[in-house]
């Protein structure tokens, strides 16, 4: 029983068949010896360790000071837009992985309107009346005030609380570090039982009293009202299931004039003076409360600018995804949205695209497990594996075309086969919506599931022919120049397509959260390289079967596979210009490698194999491409070696390797040059897309130049013969040469090595 | 003179009390996190022997406490042994002269001689360089980034220190 057990709850207790101990339990407790533990065997201390402990100003929210504050006292101008605006600044802090209680609910008048909500609630017909928004009740002042400044603050809270609310309750499951949504047992979800047109009216009617006035405060209070009711417009949009409603974004365009214009108020609102009280932490005390004192959150209004724009900036991105034509387009568009960093926050060079922006698409795009709440997506999976493997194959209708095959066992193996694929695709979709951490979880986990899948696949298509004569080969020249006919098998192509994919995903994605040192660079660009080398075999396989069956299709069907032939044109593209930046960025790594630069753990208590046989852990059960040793990479790393065994010297024939490794980096960036021009121009989007996508192109130039620049800097200072003696003595005492990444501007994957000399 | 000790703890006769409270309070100063007597209790209970003390031995007695490693050893999901250095702090004026080192030194000396121990966890916060560069200098390696991890929301990475195969091998297939 708590604190806050009310009286209805003790009633329906039945308390005659409860047994009171108090006085047993404090007489047995005489006889504990200060600091002897004391439990059941059965229980085990962990689950103590959440417990809050009493008298601990880090655990014990008893001890936050109480401060009054008289919510019914008259509010000036100046003060109302200073409430608006701490509110509005909490709700964007919330938004930013912030909790309720030390933002929008520490804010008195929040709580107030919230508990009495959550009071009346126990009394159905007082529920049913205060939906009328006319008998809302709050705060006696906010409520029966007609003064101008409670009408506004009334209609401004009702409308940030519902948007609170109707955040909350997008149907899309989010980890707590995404979104708070701990209310301390006040109902906020009542908020969104009130009919969306009273809300809407109650923020108008204020709206239309801050229109006809000119003072200064009514004008900034009126910008913050222009946002709100743009927030507001998301409401009907979240139900929609036509996909034009989605390409009307005048309205989130609209918000960005508004944040601008009200960042101009930055001086005087900054002027406000704050008002005492207002926001505090008491709510964490007064209120149901499991967690530890935590101090207010609320970003600067100038923070809240940023944040505002990145809010609305995500929710345009978000409307264009929507905005897809088809399966392989909402593959590129979903590639966009999940590579979006905001590194112009401040220490959000991690973060992805907002959570509401990320929120409303996963609820819009996945909506009851159906594509915009009408494809199903086993016909939008067929369109992907259309636009990869597939063109038109026949496999893609052996589900339905009985003239194919009427047989069951075949029919029930492609369908279980098919929805196995099918929650792959969803989480596959899923992962783009995601914090950069979690995406690259998602990857890590897709790797097995579509190895799995990859064996039955394979089963399921090598059998087809034999056993059900279903036959779906294409001709290919092989590398001796002979003409060999191969089988298609679509469905295992796409599904090894999609683990390679992943697989490198996991390995660049590491680059960009960070997750390598230094000395393990070498080894993930080389793993990476393998990597992309075996997709770009593995696309220039499904190129030849889209090649073949386009040479061979007629009508419509010349269509589809011209189609897919062009998305595989552009796949190999862009893996192309990937493989040729990480082989230049191994030749820098080997470089700083012979150098002897990358330092190794210092007390290493492990091994080399173990450390490696740890970071491939996630690629070590996948069949194909089995993973290499760590003796492979030594091989690789004796093999660069190797051409300059002929020299006397150690240091002559370092020297040589990096000059060769040198060489080969310079030659390697003027490829990616004309590669990476080349995918500008075949890039499939259009519009901001393809404006967007040429954006991280650019940046993989940045990438490129900056290795080229590190290449020619250090060839010069390998002349220095002194310099490469010194960097090869066996325990150098000096700490001159430090190798560091650098991520500014560059591609996320590409980070640039900075040598410290 | 720096003297070192692991907990000791003795079922049947009360904790020494002091040292206890010293452990906590360097804890509480030195860390951003906060947590209750119990997650003490349960540390120090379960492995007294991995909660390592550095004593400056020319204090007194009950201010002679300049830093301590509090860790645990269990099985992790019936496959694998793991040790998880939970928590390490220094006085600030003891810093920069290798205790921490030690400290770990000797849990992990523990930890596989006593426990044997597949594999060592911890996380720590992203911007903490200083505690980084330590651990991995034992061949600790980051294995994921855990988002908005910590309170303060900072994020966190979990680095692993592999000591056995068993470590590097999928806990399906173990």
């Amino acid at each position: 029983m708590s604190r806050h057990t009310n009286p209805a709850e003790l009633n329906n207790l039945e308390l005659d068949s409860w047994v009171d101990i108090t006085q047993q339990f404090f007489e047995t407790a005489k006889n504990v010896k200060h600091g002897n533990i004391v439990k059941l065997e059965s229980l085990d201390l962990m689950e103590g360790t959440d417990a809050k402990e009493i008298l601990n100003p880090a655990l014990d929210t008893g001890l936050i000071e109480d401060e009054s504050y008289d919510c019914d006292r008259d509010l000036t101008l100046d003060e109302t837009v200073r409430v608006v605006a701490n509110i509005t600044s909490c709700l964007v802090t919330w938004l930013d992985s912030s909790s309720l209680p030390v933002t929008l609910f520490s804010c008195r008048y929040i709580e107030e309107i919230l508990t009495r909500f959550s009071a009346l609630l126990s009394s159905s017909t007082i529920v049913e009346k205060i939906f009328q928004v006319s008998n809302l009740q709050y705060s006696n002042k906010l409520d029966q005030s007609d003064s101008f400044t409670y009408r506004i603050l009334r209609a401004y809270l009702i409308g940030v609380l519902n948007f609170t609310a109707f955040v909350l309750n997008i149907p899309v499951l989010k980890d707590e570090e995404d979104l708070n949504r701990v209310s301390m047992d006040l109902n906020i979800d009542l908020l969104l039982q009130f009919p969306q047109k009273d809300v809407a009216d109650l923020v108008n009617s204020a709206y239309s009293l801050l229109e006809k006035r000119d003072d200064k405060n009514s004008k900034v209070l009126q910008l913050y009202f222009d946002i709100l009711k743009r927030l507001q417009m998301l409401y009907p949009l979240s139900a929609s299931v036509n996909q034009g409603d989605f390409q009307d974004t005048l309205f989130l365009h609209e918000a960005t004039g508004f944040i601008d214009k009200l960042s101009e108020e930055n001086d005087y609102i900054d002027s406000i003076p704050q008002i005492p009280h207002l926001f505090t932490r008491g709510i964490q005390k007064r209120k149901n409360n499991i967690f530890p004192p935590r101090p207010i959150k609320m970003h600067s209004f100038t923070i809240c600018i940023s944040y505002l724009h990145y809010l609305f900036d995500d929710l345009k991105l978000a409307m264009d995804v929507l905005c897809f034509q088809d399966a392989a387009d909402l593959r590129n568009r979903l590639y966009i949205f999940g590579s979006k960093r905001n590194e112009k926050l401040p220490d959000q060079e991690h973060t992805s695209t907002h959570i509401v922006a990320a929120l409303f698409l996963e609820s819009i795009l996945l909506r009851d497990g159906l594509i915009l709440g009408a494809i199903p997506v086993s016909e939008f999976l067929k369109q992907d594996l259309s636009s990869l493997t597939a063109g038109e194959s026949v496999v893609l209708s052996l589900l339905e075309d009985d003239k194919l095959t009427n047989d069951r066992a075949i029919k029930a193996r492609a369908s279980s086969l098919l929805q196995e694929m099918e929650k792959t695709y969803i989480s596959w979709i899923q992962s783009f919506l995601q914090n950069p951490s979690k995406q690259r979880d998602f990857f890590l986990d897709s790797v097995v599931v579509w190895d799995t899948i990859q064996v039955t696949a394979d089963d399921l298509e090598t059998s087809l022919p034999d056993d059900y004569g279903l036959e779906d080969t294409f001709k290919s020249i092989q590398p001796d120049g002979s003409l060999s006919e191969l089988p298609v098998m679509p469905l295992s192509s796409y599904v090894y397509y999609m683990k390679l994919d992943s697989m490198v995903q996991v390995v660049f994605r590491g680059i960009e959260l960070e997750i390598y040192k230094p000395w393990e660079m070498y080894q993930m660009y080389w793993y990476g390289l393998y990597l992309l080398s075996t997709l770009e075999s593995h696309i220039a396989r499904m190129k030849d079967v889209a090649k073949y069956k386009l040479s061979k299709a007629e009508g419509e069907s010349k269509d589809i596979w011209k189609k897919t032939l062009d998305h595989i044109n552009f796949l190999i593209q862009e893996t192309i210009v990937f493989k040729t930046l990480a082989q230049a960025q191994q030749y820098t790594w080997t470089i700083l490698d012979n150098l002897k630069l990358l330092k190794l753990p210092k007390y290493n208590r492990t091994t080399p194999q173990l450390l490696y046989q740890l970071r491939m852990k996630p690629f070590s059960s996948v069949g194909i491409p089995q993973l290499p040793s760590i003796q492979h990479f030594q091989n690789f790393a004796d093999e660069i070696a190797e051409g300059s065994l002929r020299f006397r010297t150690e240091r002559e024939r370092v020297q040589d390797i990096c000059f060769r490794c040198s060489s080969a980096v310079r030659q390697l960036t003027t490829e990616v040059k004309t590669a990476a021009s080349q995918l500008k121009k075949i890039h499939p989007s259009r519009g901001r897309f393809k404006a967007d996508y040429e954006r991280g192109v650019d940046q993989i130039l940045r990438s490129s130049i900056g290795v080229a620049v590190f290449s020619t800097k250090v060839n010069k200072k390998i002349k220095d013969a002194e310099f490469v003696t010194q960097c090869l003595k066996e325990n150098p005492s000096n700490q001159a040469y430090d190798v560091s990444l650098s991520r500014a501007q560059y591609h996320r994957f590409f980070r640039l090595r900075r040598l410290n000399i | 003179m720096i003297s070192y000790k692991h907990l000791e703890f003795h079922p049947e006769k009360p904790t020494d009390n002091n040292e206890i409270n010293q452990i906590i309070e360097l804890v509480k100063v030195n860390l951003s996190e906060p947590y209750c007597i119990y997650t003490y209790r349960y540390f120090l209970n379960q492995c007294p022997q991995l909660c390592y003390i550095a004593y400056d031995d020319e204090k007194p007695k009950g201010q002679n406490i300049i830093a301590v490693s509090i860790s645990k050893a269990e099985t992790h999901q019936g496959v694998r042994v793991r040790g998880y250095l939970g928590m390490i702090a220094v006085d600030p004026a003891y810093r920069g002269k290798g205790i921490a080192k030690t400290l770990i030194d000797k849990s992990i000396d523990v930890m596989i001689d006593s426990y044997h121990c597949d594999e060592i966890v911890l996380e720590t916060e992203v911007d903490n360089p200083q505690a980084l560069n330590l651990y991995e200098s034992f061949g600790f390696i980051r294995t994921r980034r855990l988002f908005r991890y910590y309170l303060n929301k900072n994020d966190a990475y979990r680095l692993v220190l592999p000591l056995t195969e068993k470590s590097t091998i999928r806990t399906y297939f173990l």
